[in-house]
């Protein structure tokens, strides 16, 4: 079964060519435009191996929905990568915890590397 | 009344000093010195007058006296003739005491001789018998030689003056009145030596014909009518009395003699204190001779000094009896000394001392007055600009938006502007019973009283606290205090501008927030066109389309810029906001150097950058940002040299600082233009050909991160062609670098130093 990623970004543009790169690097791929809703959309079962979180969101606030996550039963143990424009990324990603960053725009090579010491398999 | 137009009224000049005219002072001068000399002339013309008349007088009691004294003497003789008239034989005893009576020398003074003479004519020889003769001073007469018959005749042969007497011995017989002869020469004869002595000069003699009976025998031997050598006087009278006296015969004639000198000296002597000197000449001619002058009062006269006698000359016609003398009238000195002639020049000095004191004192009044004007002047022009400076700072004060408030260093209030009420809604009664520090939020009231009594050492500081409003709401004001000193030097108040910046500080938040929306909002686009280029290149390389892979290196290239630029105008914004947060740790600067020179090396084929670095050197600072700089200066460098292959960096470090320079050789940047190349905007104008891409940010944001490093960033001379950027930041000391490694945060923070990478 292959590494399930989460994607969530208000962003459309971003959700679709993140889709098309992840899909293409052989992952499974989950897009959702508001994070708040994560919680409601997955149970224990279809739990996400990793989630891809924009933490600047019409909405809701990435910030609240991080550290909902890492409080939240099922989810705390789910690795959250911070994927953000935000100039303090870095900063925010120490205080709510996240398991990492990415500052937009980045390069491709930069995700994958990322993404693969996430990966199960 | 508004204060502006109260300001308008009062004049920084004050009023115009009114002015002073010394020529007023010189009049008063003028005017003196004219009047003094009028008055000085007019004294002296009036006292002339009056010493005039004086003189005048003086002349006419002198004159009267004078001829008071012949009229004695007339007088004298007649009461003489008298005694020989009422007897016919006059004795020798009865003459002697008749003489001895008249007491001569008291009554009678200036009289030489007393007598009684007969005359006979001898044909040629003229003889005289003194029968009565007495004598009070030198008897000339009575003295002359005696012949053996007689002791007292004279004959003309021993005394050959004395024809002159027959003129008057004649007048006196035909006219039968006292005459007076001219005046005589004789010479005194002792009778023990027959030695001549000096002479009787000017000795006169006045005679009157004593009558006797026709019978008598000598009147036959002097008869006057037969002799008419002298012209008779016409007058009828006269004629009629010589008529009748030439019935009678002349017996013989009293005499009376005296010598001018003693006859009017003798009046000198008794009036010492005459005002007058007077010369008496016995002709009237017009210019009188000195050998003419029968007596002068003044002792030793001479021609000279006669012609220089002063301007009251005068001159009068002295009638003694029969006789004509002509007298000179001259001032002496007792007369000068009468009169207030001296005080002439007194009246003068006088004059001219109290004009000018007048003048001095009007100048010294003047000045007095001069100087208190002044005074007033300064005064009323002080208070003037006390009003004014009251008026305009009431006006500032008033007037100002801003809150003016004066607090003691606890809080009290002391003062409170107007805008108070407007602002924070108290009215000026009410802050006067409140302590300004009670109504600070509580968050803010202990840094707020640090910063008032840190004011008490004098200076002024800043703050921004919130603050209780009168409806219970905060308002946040910005406020600076600036201790006021008193009279000891010591802080005893602070004056504060405080003001509502609640606005700006939404504006400051709202334009923050844009920032940070708009770079969010533009990098999001790129961020998946950078996905979508790199995906394409990837897809590319596999196909094996080298075009295709080409375009979309030079896209992915572009993107990066993109990036770049949308990093600049955030930077640059926060940079004005001051909100640059640097991530310092300390590092070897040339470590960064030569990573940044391995990156950019990346973006050219065409240039090579060589690095000459000495040693190793620490730097405290934001590896980021000076990494941003270098990426920033040798992109620049790369951009603006495009004709050539060669770019040198060098790192030099001594104790203190650490220089890096980028030398190019490509354009080069004008001299003039070298310090402008930092500013915000500015970009070289260039040919349109030449115009690179850019807002003109870079090189202030280099500049604006290297400031804030405490480093310094320059343009450095460059031989040849192309240009030199430097910089230079402070070399970290050992014990620091030790110190700060210590710091946990810093080593977070160096572990951040890449980003995109894990946190753990």
């Amino acid at each position: 079964m292959p590494t399930k990623i989460l994607v969530a970004d208000d962003d459309p543009a971003i959700l679709d060519c993140l889709q098309m790169f992840l899909t293409a690097e052989g992952y499974q791929v989950d897009c959702l435009a508001d994070a708040a809703q994560i919680t409601t959309n997955y149970s224990r079962s279809n739990l996400p191996d990793l989630i891809l979180l924009d933490i600047w969101m019409s909405g809701s606030s990435g910030k609240e929905v991080c550290l909902r996550l890492k409080k939240h039963r099922l989810f705390k143990k789910v690795p959250i990568l911070l994927v953000s424009a935000h100039q303090d990324t870095a900063k925010i990603a120490r205080e709510i915890g996240a398991d990492g960053y990415l500052l937009k725009p980045f390069d491709i090579n930069d995700l994958r590397s990322l993404v693969k010491k996430f990966d199960k398999s | 009344m508004n204060i502006i137009e109260q300001l308008k009224q009062t004049s920084v000049k004050g009023t115009e000093l009114p002015k002073i005219k010394p020529a007023v002072s010189l009049v008063i001068l003028v005017i003196g010195v004219i009047l003094t000399l009028a008055f000085t002339y007019s004294s002296i013309r009036f006292a002339k007058t009056r010493e005039l008349a004086n003189f005048s007088e003086s002349v006419k009691q002198t004159r009267l006296m004078v001829e008071n004294k012949f009229q004695h003497y007339v007088f004298l003789l007649r009461s003489a003739a008298g005694l020989f008239i009422a007897s016919d034989q006059v004795l020798p005893n009865e003459f002697d005491s008749f003489i001895d009576g008249l007491e001569l020398e008291k009554n009678y003074p200036g009289i030489a001789e007393i007598g009684y003479f007969t005359v006979k004519d001898n044909e040629d020889d003229l003889e005289i018998e003194v029968v009565f003769g007495r004598a009070v001073r030198q008897a000339c007469l009575t003295a002359r030689p005696t012949t053996p018959n007689s002791s007292k005749i004279v004959t003309s042969s021993n005394l050959p003056a004395l024809s002159e007497l027959d003129q008057a011995l004649k007048k006196a017989n035909r006219t039968g009145q006292p005459a007076l002869s001219t005046p005589i020469n004789l010479p005194i004869l002792n009778e023990s030596d027959n030695q001549t002595s000096p002479q009787c000069q000017n000795l006169f003699f006045l005679l009157l014909p004593d009558y006797q009976s026709p019978a008598s025998d000598s009147v036959n031997n002097f008869d006057f009518s037969n002799n008419n050598s002298e012209p008779f006087v016409t007058d009828q009278v006269i004629e009629t009395q010589e008529q009748n006296n030439q019935q009678k015969n002349v017996e013989g004639f009293i005499f009376l003699s005296f010598q001018a000198d003693y006859f009017f000296s003798t009046e000198i002597l008794q009036n010492p204190s005459l005002p007058v000197d007077f010369v008496v000449y016995q002709n009237i001619d017009e210019q009188p001779l000195i050998n003419d002058v029968l007596y002068s009062s003044v002792p030793k006269l001479t021609a000279q000094s006669l012609a220089k006698t002063n301007a009251y000359t005068q001159q009068s016609i002295l009638q003694i009896v029969d006789q004509t003398w002509q007298v000179f009238w001259a001032p002496n000195d007792n007369f000068t000394k009468s009169f207030e002639r001296n005080l002439y020049p007194l009246y003068l000095f006088a004059g001219l001392s109290m004009s000018f004191l007048v003048f001095l004192l009007s100048r010294l009044h003047s000045k007095t007055l001069t100087q208190a004007e002044l005074a007033t002047h300064d005064l009323y022009a002080s208070q003037e600009a006390l009003k004014r400076s009251r008026l305009l700072y009431q006006a500032v004060v008033e007037n100002a938006s801003d809150l003016v408030t004066i607090i003691d260093l606890v809080g009290n209030v002391l003062y409170a502007s107007p805008s108070h009420e407007e602002v924070l809604g108290y009215n000026p009664e009410d802050l006067a019973n409140i302590n300004a520090f009670q109504l600070l939020h509580p968050d803010d009231f202990e840094s707020v009283r640090i910063k008032v009594t840190d004011l008490a050492g004098g200076g002024s500081g800043r703050a921004e606290f919130r603050f209780k409003r009168k409806d219970g709401s905060y308002i946040l004001l910005e406020g600076i205090g600036t201790g006021i000193v008193d009279d000891r030097g010591k802080v005893g108040a602070v004056f504060i501008i405080s003001r509502d910046i609640t606005e700006r500080k939404e504006i400051e938040k709202r334009k923050d927030e844009f920032m940070t929306t708009a770079s969010h909002e533009l990098k999001t686009p790129v961020t998946s066109l950078k996905i979508y280029t790199q995906y394409l290149q990837e897809y590319f390389q596999k196909c094996h389309d080298p075009v295709a892979l080409e375009l979309l290196n030079k896209m992915n290239q572009q993107l990066g810029r993109l990036t770049n630029l949308i990093r600049d105008l955030l930077d640059v914004s926060r940079l004005e906001a001051g909100k640059l947060q640097l991530r310092t740790s300390i590092f070897d600067l040339t470590k960064i150097v030569k990573e940044t020179i391995a990156i950019v090396q990346l973006t050219t084929e065409k240039h090579t950058i060589y690095l000459t670095s000495s040693r190793v050197a620490m730097v405290q600072a934001d590896p980021d940002r000076i990494s941003q700089v270098l990426v920033n200066l040798l992109t620049n460098a790369v951009k603006y040299s495009p004709q050539s292959d060669r770019i040198e960096v060098s790192v030099n470090a001594d104790n203190e600082q650490v220089k890096v320079c980028i030398r190019d050789y490509g354009l080069g940047i004008p001299k003039s233009k070298r310090k402008q190349v930092f500013d915000r905007f500015f970009r070289l104008n260039r040919p349109k050909s030449e115009t690179y891409a850019g807002f003109g940010l870079g090189l202030y944001i280099c500049a604006q991160i290297i400031d804030r490093h405490e480093g310094k960033i320059w343009v450095q001379n460059t031989v040849g062609t192309g240009s030199t950027f430097c910089f230079s930041l402070p070399i970290v000391a050992k014990k620091r670098k030790s110190r700060k490694k210590q710091n946990r945060s810093t080593k977070i923070r160096q572990k951040d130093k890449k980003p995109n990478k894990l946190l753990k």
